[in-house]
Parts: C-alpha cells; structure tokens; sequence
C-alpha cells in the first residue's frame, strides 16, 4: 500500500492507495502517529485509491479516530468504493466515521 | 476451474498466493468475487492468528470447491479453539461496542457470503456463495443452498 501524509497546523491529510492488509496496517498507524505527534486533531483521509481494507486497517482507522477525538477532533473518510465501502457499511463504522 | 486447494503457514505465504485466490474466485462468476476475498483473508488471518497462534510449523489450509450452483469455501487451521464460540461472541446480539478495535472479523465473513457454519468443531469455517444470476429471497435463497454440506476433507 502507498500512503502519502501531510500536515498543516493541526490537520493531517492521508492519500491511501492499494491493498491495505495486516502489515500495511500497522505500518500505517505508525507512520500516521509519528506524523501527527501532538498537535494534530483533524484527519482527512482520501480512499477512492484504496482497493482492499480487512478489519485489522478498520482497528487502525478506529484507534486514530480514538486519537482525534480526545484531542477534540475528527476524523473524515473520502471515497469509500467497491468492497471498502461494502465492508465499511456492514461493520457500521459508516455510523462512526464522517464519510464524505 | 472447479477446485482450488492451498496450504499457507503464514501472511507472507498466503500473499503469494492471492493472485491464484482470486484468479479462482473471478472464474466462478458469483458477482461478488471482491467481497469473498475480504471474507476468505479475514478467514485465514483468524486461523494463522488465533487458530495456530503464529506457530510456523502449523499449517492453514484453504479448500475452495464448486458444487452446482454454490461455491464452497473451507478454511482450516490446527487449533483446538472453538471458532463457533468466538463467532457466536462477535455476531451476538448483545450491544456491541463498534469502537473496539479488533473483534470483528466474523462479522465480516458472515456479511460477505450467504452461508456460515462449522462443520468440524473448532477448527473449520465455510462460507457458500450462490452463482450470480440466481434469484434470491426469503425461502428462495436457502433453497439453493443444498442441505448437505460437502465434507472438507482430513487435515494433514
């Protein structure tokens, strides 16, 4: 999976592109914690290149929305298709996450 | 192709072999090829896992077969633990707690086929998935189901 992050101020925004499996998904989430240190709140996470996402990614997605929200933030997913939307939808994570 | 049989002792060797997985799956022409992948990853992932504890010198093995109109998913690992228990824990009906960051792999699999069951105790999960094309409701759907599930086989 590729993963493009950048930050401004207290926003990060996150392009993920390809298969998101069990060790891009940790991977991810240590980029992504390392990247937003301390300030940022407010993710934007851009998925219309994602293709594939199984519930370890779901957890990762879940624990920095975790991470926002106690910092008073949000987090908001862009393009959800195909089967990442299918699965986001039977979880219910739809209801969580603010989906655009 | 009407079989696939493949055995994998962790992720790096089960994604070597996803090309093939799903090159098998596209063959059978169920319309929803993409989401019995997320369904058969989840299955594996919950058998190397849980199932074998990561041991790599246990083995996980996947046996897809096709029998008319439905496609039969077997996915087997070398644990003693109670995948119906655990299955019975994720999908229940108490109130789940949709912020928890791991538990819902079933609930996955369970959402991307039309059959779930057990048929070895502890250690086997199948999934069926009708061919596209069939109507389905209410009766009609486990109409086509057949009532007699396939053996998976002995595991070595």
């Amino acid at each position: 999976m590729k993963t493009q992050l950048t930050v401004q101020g207290n926003r990060m925004e996150a392009h993920l592109s390809g298969y998101m499996y069990v060790e891009d998904a940790s991977q991810f989430r240590e980029e992504a914690i390392k990247k937003m240190g301390e300030t940022v709140s407010h993710l934007e996470i851009y998925m219309g290149e994602l293709q594939f996402i199984d519930s370890a990614g779901m957890g990762v997605l879940i624990s920095l929305y975790k991470r926002c929200a106690k910092r008073g933030g949000t987090v908001v997913l862009h393009d959800l298709r195909g089967s990442v939307q299918e699965v986001f939808k039977l979880t219910r994570l739809d209801q969580i996450f603010s989906v655009k | 192709m009407e079989r696939l049989e493949k055995a994998f002792r962790s992720r790096q060797e089960f994604e070597a072999q996803i090309r093939m997985i799903r090159h098998f799956l596209s063959l059978q022409k169920c319309g929803r090829e993409e989401l019995l992948f997320v369904a058969i990853n989840e299955a594996v992932n919950n058998a190397l896992f849980h199932g074998n504890r990561n041991d790599p010198s246990k083995y996980v093995r996947l046996k897809m077969s096709r029998q008319g109109a439905c496609l039969f998913i077997f996915v087997q690992d070398e644990g003693k633990r109670l995948d119906e228990e655990l299955f019975l824990q994720q999908t229940g009906t108490r109130k789940k707690n949709l912020l928890a960051e791991n538990g819902r792999g079933f609930m996955i699999i369970k959402g991307c086929c039309d059959s779930l069951s057990f048929p070895e105790p502890g250690t086997i999960c199948m999934m069926a998935m009708l061919e596209e094309g069939n109507i389905m409701s209410g009766t009609g759907h486990q109409e086509k189901i057949p009532k007699t599930v396939p053996s998976p086989g002995k595991y070595i």
